[in-house]
């Protein structure tokens, strides 16, 4: 199978990553490693420069989205994904303001994180 | 509105059928209302119910507490995970989830209706009846929510208030 890319997961949620990790390693992605908090997603960030993250945005600690800004502030171009359990439009202009395109709502589907993935990778418009 | 989401969600998320139960009459709301302090007390059982709360800061101020019979945790979250039976510690972060998504997603329409963006805290286990004193004074409305299932009840009971030009 073609190898698509490495993901890192930031989600203190075990079934979340449990979930990525079942969805996207059947299409080929790998999942290289977990972080629980934005702290130590920022610091596997930079220890592995994923092709892509998947962020959630409420953790203890850090929020997903200050996390986001730290990454960002790091690698301009990286490819991050947000989720949420919270999906309302202020949570999404809240995302755009800091560059960031793409919110998955809670729970996950895998076909939209699949999907999403693809328009990151300049794959699909 | 709200009970249909999170039995939508609950089928989704663990393929478990929830039913809405009878609303808490009028007359009790009235009395909760009247007490200084809320307490939660009696109805609960902490050592097998895995009671949890979460908050939400900002416009809609809030304190909810959530609740469920062990024969449904334990079906709720093996159904999390593809019908796997979890050990115990993975199981309270499953469940802990379950609310995360159900409370969010309640939230979010809240959001959406009042043009706001309150935000959720983590959710977190709670153990004793102590660490659920909340001042009165802070949540001046309530509403619960009772579900029945096959395997037991889920209760959501939220304590709020609606604060103007409230940020995170």
């Amino acid at each position: 199978m073609e190898k698509k890319g490495t993901i890192l997961v930031i989600d203190d949620s075990p079934f979340v990553s449990q979930q990525i990790k079942d969805i996207v390693e059947q299409e080929g992605y790998e999942v290289i490693d977990q972080a629980k908090n934005g702290e130590d997603g920022i610091e596997k960030f930079k220890e592995y420069r994923p092709d892509f993250v998947v962020l959630d945005i409420i953790m203890p600690g850090i929020d997903g989205i200050e996390t986001a800004e730290v990454i960002l502030k790091e690698a301009p171009d990286a490819k991050i994904v947000m989720l949420s359990s919270l999906c309302d439009a202020g949570t999404l202009e809240e995302i755009k303001s800091i560059g960031l395109k793409y919110l998955i709502p809670k729970p996950l589907e895998g076909a939209v994180l699949l999907a999403t993935l693809e328009m990151l990778e300049g794959k699909k418009e | 509105m709200f009970e249909d989401t999170i039995i939508g969600l609950t089928e989704q998320v663990a393929g478990i059928t929830l039913k809405s139960k009878e609303k808490i009459p009028v007359a009790a709301r009235k009395s909760l209302n009247r007490q200084k302090k809320v307490i939660i007390k009696e109805h609960i059982d902490f050592s097998t119910q895995c009671v949890t709360v979460i908050k939400t800061k900002g416009v809609f101020h809030s304190f909810i507490l959530c609740w469920m019979d062990q024969d449904l945790f334990d079906a709720l979250t093996t159904g999390m995970n593809r019908n796997r039976k979890l050990e115990y510690g993975k199981q309270v972060f499953y469940m802990m989830e379950y609310y995360n998504i159900i409370c969010g997603r309640v939230l979010s329409k809240i959001n959406n209706m009042m043009a706001s963006t309150s935000r959720l805290t983590v959710p977190q286990v709670i153990h004793s009846q102590k660490e659920l004193e909340i001042p009165k004074d802070d949540y001046r409305q309530h509403v619960r929510w009772d579900f029945d299932s096959d395997y037991g009840g889920l209760h959501v009971e939220t304590y709020y208030d609606l604060r103007k030009n409230k940020n995170k």
